[in-house]
């Protein structure tokens, strides 16, 4: 990526952890301040690299590489309502499964499993504890003994196993995904009313095949059809909180100049796709003086807002929910917003621009998708003109 | 400490109650829990995270071989956790442990 104008760029650094930016103008690093408080005894927000689950600390950003470039993940909040994601002590209902030793090969996170042994036996081992009704997404790794693919059934009487979420089998398999070699990553789901609350997990009846397997790495959401990441409790339910990252004093920095300057983010992914309640303040320029004057992206499932508001007149415009570019550009008292590559409002205000701070933040709540993928970030401190901005945003 | 991480435990009501007590710039942040979203401060460290009141389990449910439950769990109170910016006053709290 090239974008020209633009003159501080996202580039997460790997030696140190940190979420930093190059400014091109100061020749410096500029760092942003990462929050992902510990709600529990750890932070609950793992991340796989290079085939290892990985927890991540309190406050460690949260970003990997993608096809080769920087990505930064706002993740929501949720919470893991399995006591132990590496379990070796029974939950809920179990009943002739076995606990083993076993080093998953993923990091020291899954050091354990549930062993079922054959057919002769209903075998079933739950956990959780989910509200009466609602929605629940359970996800969980399995081997299979004999190392073939797994064969997951929704019945009793077939395939190799199947999946429970409150105290039925009636789920749905979202997906059977091959993490390496022959251990795969199962993710179910079910919505309705719960006839069991306690008892979600895995059950192997007579009637299906003769196939002995071990499961670990159990992960249940509520509230939600679709997997959240892995929230890695220990002896207790988890909740990891939402990401949340801030850059300030970006006008002492040079990153941004005085009343004037330009911003531009692209998004992966749609920014919430299962969510009735808006969510404000998904990226948000303000002034650090002054939190009543700001210029912010807010969205829901239906529809993206970008709003200006503190500066005299308030601006919403709405744009489609699939848009994935955004680009601000402001200049005194004028500021133009853009969606994909159109200007889409522009309006003189009754005061000057005056933005130092920019921040985004993950919802509070676990929602689909599970996380937002940033994958370009860039800021100018010079406002730039609208056939500049659209070629820059037609690079990303 | 850069936040002040609190545990509230009590009846649904208190501690509910107490959630929407929760105050930024004198404002309730969350007058209408569980409604809304998280708010945040002037800082990315400004957080005020909640989490949704669960009841704890005083003692577990006891099952057969068969899977049946045999004795039903017994639970508690109901337990929330805070994360709020550093240096908030935490002492109106009425189920803080």
């Amino acid at each position: 990526m090239s974008l020209g104008p633009f003159t501080t760029h996202l580039i997460p650094f790997t030696k140190n952890g940190k979420l930093q930016f190059w400014n091109d103008i100061t020749k410096e690093i500029i760092e942003a301040d990462f929050s992902r408080p510990n709600i529990g005894a750890t932070s609950g927000s793992s991340v796989w690299r290079n085939d290892q689950l990985i927890e991540l600390a309190e406050n460690e950003p949260d970003w990997d590489d993608k096809d080769g470039c920087p990505v930064i993940k706002i993740r929501t909040q949720a919470g893991n309502l399995i006591l132990n994601f590496d379990p070796t002590v029974n939950e809920s209902a179990a009943s002739n499964i076995s606990y083993v030793l076993k080093d998953w090969g993923f990091g020291s996170s899954l050091q354990n499993a549930v062993s079922y042994g054959d057919n002769s036996l209903v075998r079933f081992r739950y956990g959780g504890s989910l509200p009466a009704s609602g929605s629940a997404c359970l996800s969980f790794y399995v081997e299979m003994n004999d190392g073939s693919e797994p064969v997951l059934a929704q019945n009793n009487n077939s395939g190799d196993f199947s999946v429970v979420i409150g105290g039925a089998i009636s789920v749905n398999i979202n997906s059977l995904t091959l993490i390496s070699g022959t251990k795969y990553r199962v993710v179910s789901s079910a919505t309705g009313t719960f006839s069991n609350q306690n008892n979600s997990g895995v059950i192997k009846y007579t009637g299906q095949s003769s196939k002995g397997f071990v499961v670990s790495g159990f992960t249940l959401v509520s509230g939600v059809t679709t997997y959240q990441g892995d929230i890695p409790s220990n002896g207790a339910v988890l909740t990891r909180s939402a990401n949340s990252f801030q850059f300030t004093d970006l006008v002492t920095q040079g990153v941004l100049g005085v009343n004037q300057g330009s911003f531009i983010i692209k998004l992966n992914n749609q920014i919430f796709k299962e969510l009735g309640t808006t969510i404000d303040d998904f990226v948000y320029l303000s002034n650090s003086a002054d939190s009543s004057k700001y210029i912010r992206l807010r969205g829901n499932s239906s529809s993206i807002s970008i709003q200006v508001v503190g500066y005299g007149t308030t601006i919403t415009q709405t744009v489609p929910v699939s848009t994935r570019k955004f680009a601000f550009v402001w200049n005194g008292k004028n500021v133009k917003l853009f969606a994909t590559d159109t200007m889409v409002n522009e309006s003189a205000q009754a005061d000057d621009i005056d933005i130092t701070q920019y921040g985004t933040q993950g919802p509070s709540i676990p929602v689909v998708p599970s996380l937002v993928e940033i994958s370009a970030m860039a800021f100018s401190p010079i406002a730039l003109t609208e056939a500049q901005t659209i070629v820059e945003l037609n690079k990303l | 400490m850069i936040y002040t991480k609190v545990t509230l435990k009590g009846s649904k009501a208190a501690v509910l109650a107490d959630i929407r007590s929760i105050q930024k710039d004198g404002e309730a942040a969350y007058p209408n829990y569980p409604e809304g979203y998280e708010v945040t401060g002037s800082s990315a460290f400004d957080r005020y995270v909640v989490t949704p009141p669960r009841q704890e389990v005083l003692n577990p449910a006891t099952y057969n071989g068969a899977g049946e439950e045999v004795t039903p769990a017994v639970l508690g109170d109901f337990i929330s956790k805070l994360v709020l910016p550093a240096g908030y006053d935490t002492s109106h709290f009425a189920t803080k442990v």
